[in-house]
């Protein structure tokens, strides 16, 4: 029944995904050519002592794109099941619905983990053409934040669609946005490298939201 | 179920815990007017330019107000160019022929914020040619690492230059350097009058002092072993001295240039993780402050022997705002004034705060009651621990 429901799951989201990779791609190279064309004019050993001692971060175009393509990614999977409130049809298949509701939560979550880790191993693997371990390192820990805010709003994004009360969605819209806003807090390099275990806990916690959700929704709470 | 709602809570009234400070802070904080105090080299006393009552002003410790121009001469170390414009400047101070070229090479500023030290640096260093000959310092071509050796590395090709690698490896290993290093210290900018290297703490805790002279390794052991948290290496003009540091005694050191003799400079009682520091010095005076909270300390010692002459505290202004702890039981940071990491710190504040989350309690019975909502004890825990964090978020995201 897995390979079902992720195959229903893909039939959303595919043409929002290949965009979304053509994007990302697109992106990378854009990202590349600049800094290919910086270090070509002004020479790489400024390039790099830009990066070491003034702490610019050369791909922080990149910030919103994980966010953004999370955000995308659960609003084509999620805003169908609540048109006409189809996801009681999902809810009527012959499995416990808190499985349903894995399945359909997990098929996102982990479609997003496989593209991250693509798109992360693409940039180390330009970047360590240019620059030293030293740098690569550091540019990991400074884009790691971002990857991560993408799963906070994935798992926010069922939870409001299927919140019945207007009110609870709205406040948890807003607690959604400060939960993602603590992963943008600063652009400094490295900011956050005390605070990845953090993070990645954050990430964890919020994806049952969703299932408080659904239960209010199957239950018919209007206040 | 229950327990993902209570995550729900719980990472509400996190948020509130950040946010609600943040906006009270926003709405009602004050700005803290500034003061500039110096140790006049003319009078022997120091001299403070502040806000006071709308208008600026200029007093010595005495209780003395100059007007600007008066304050130009009684601080000549620090107006020595409007003095010379004005045609003012004396021949001598403290009994000492002064000139314009003996001011400027003697004056040095050196600042430090615990926000230099908590923060991640990339491990790369670029190594000038002490020696050039040039006015100016040109960029090295290269940068080094040190690990289980010294490299240095070509950034046209990120390729490691073994040749010169080698080369500067053979001279540490000579010198008895451990590798790898621990920490390493230096001025990576160019704009500076002279480059003096680096200083490197090995695995031994030993401190060496490294420099690149006529293409060659210049590495010495300063013969001082022990733990340093950070050193700040200096350029004065007058070459009188290489870097300051501390340790975790927060006792603030020198190390000369006379061999690498290292000496402690009398200063303010400081905790270096929490506290601001800064050094204006003259060819008299050095002005050692350190800036707290809700005050700055000052001590002004002599430049030759650095002994302590005077000092002087000068509190700020600020009016408390006290209501913050009757409020909010605890408040939440992500973002700390001395540090570039973003680390979540909780400050609890009184005990007796409790005694109004039982009164935020109360208000929900009452809006229980209203709504004719049942009462259930889990609420009653939040609010009592987390007071009107707990209120709001119980009132919004319960689900019972």
């Amino acid at each position: 029944m897995f390979k079902n429901i992720a195959y229903k799951e893909w039939l959303k989201c595919r043409y929002a995904f290949i965009a979304i990779v053509i994007t990302a791609i697109a992106q990378i190279v854009y990202v590349f050519v600049g800094i290919s064309k910086s270090m070509r004019f002004v020479g790489s050993e400024h390039i790099w002592d830009v990066i070491v001692n003034r702490d610019v971060f050369l791909l922080s175009s990149l910030k919103y794109m994980p966010i953004i393509a999370a955000c995308t990614i659960g609003l084509v999977q999620f805003i169908p099941e609540i048109m006409q409130k189809r996801i009681k049809l999902s809810l009527h298949l012959p499995l416990p619905e808190n499985t349903i509701l894995k399945y359909m939560l997990g098929f996102s979550q982990v479609l997003l983990l496989m593209f991250f880790a693509c798109h992360i191993i693409l940039i180390i693997s330009i970047l360590s053409f240019y620059f030293p371990l030293e740098i690569v390192v550091s540019a990991f820990y400074t884009l790691l934040p971002w990857y991560l805010s993408a799963f906070v709003a994935l798992a926010f994004i069922p939870t409001i669609c299927f919140e019945p009360v207007l009110i609870r969605k709205i406040c948890l819209f807003i607690l959604g946005l400060a939960l993602v806003k603590i992963f943008y807090i600063s652009d400094f390099p490295s900011a956050y490298i005390f605070n990845i275990v953090n993070c990645i806990i954050l990430c964890v916690a919020v994806i049952p939201f969703a299932y408080i959700s659904i239960d209010r929704f199957k239950r018919g709470v209007s206040d | 179920m229950k327990y993902i709602n209570h995550i729900i809570i719980l990472s509400s009234v996190l948020v509130l815990a950040c946010i609600l400070p943040y906006l009270l802070n926003l709405a009602t904080a004050e700005s803290v007017s500034s003061s500039f105090t110096y140790y006049s080299s003319v009078n022997n006393m120091f001299c403070t330019n502040k806000y006071q009552d709308g208008k600026y002003v200029r007093m010595s410790e005495k209780g003395d107000v100059y007007n600007r121009a008066e304050s130009d001469s009684i601080l000549p170390m620090l107006n020595y160019r409007q003095l010379l414009a004005d045609s003012r400047m004396p021949d001598s101070i403290q009994n000492q022929a002064v000139d314009v070229k003996k001011i400027s090479i003697n004056n040095f500023f050196f600042r430090y914020r615990p926000t230099n030290k908590n923060r991640a640096h990339i491990g790369l260093y670029p190594l000038f040619e002490s020696m050039s000959g040039r006015v100016r310092l040109s960029m090295p071509g290269d940068v080094f690492r040190i690990n289980e050796r010294i490299e240095f590395l070509d950034p046209s090709s990120n390729t490691i230059k073994e040749k010169k690698s080698l080369l500067f490896t053979g001279v540490f290993n000579d010198k008895g350097f451990s590798f790898p290093a621990r920490k390493i210290w230096g001025n990576t900018s160019s704009r500076k009058a002279y480059d003096e290297g680096y200083f490197i703490l090995d695995g031994d805790n030993k401190l060496f002092h490294l420099k690149m002279v006529n293409g060659k390794c210049f590495l010495r052991d300063t013969k001082f072993k022990g733990e340093i948290e950070f050193l700040m290496p200096q350029e004065p003009g007058n070459k009188e001295f290489y870097a300051f540091f501390f340790a975790k005694d927060n006792i603030l050191k020198i190390i000369s240039t006379d061999k690498y003799k290292i000496s402690t400079i009398p200063c303010p009682k400081i905790n270096f993780e929490q506290d601001k520091l800064s050094l204006m010095g003259n060819m008299f005076f050095w002005n050692v402050k350190v800036s707290y909270n809700n005050a700055d300390s000052l001590y002004a010692i002599t430049s030759n022997s650095k002994e302590k002459v005077s000092s002087i505290c000068i509190p700020y202004d600020i009016k408390e705002n006290n209501y913050y702890n009757y409020i909010f039981p605890f408040y939440v940071y992500l973002e700390q004034g001395n540090s570039k990491y973003i680390k979540p710190i909780i400050n609890f504040t009184e005990a007796g705060i409790f005694a109004v989350n039982l009164l935020f309690g109360l208000l929900f019975f009452i809006f229980c009651k209203i709504r004719k909502k049942k009462i259930y004890l889990s609420d009653y825990i939040w609010i009592f621990f987390t007071g009107i964090f707990g209120l709001i978020s119980v009132m919004i995201f319960k689900n019972h």
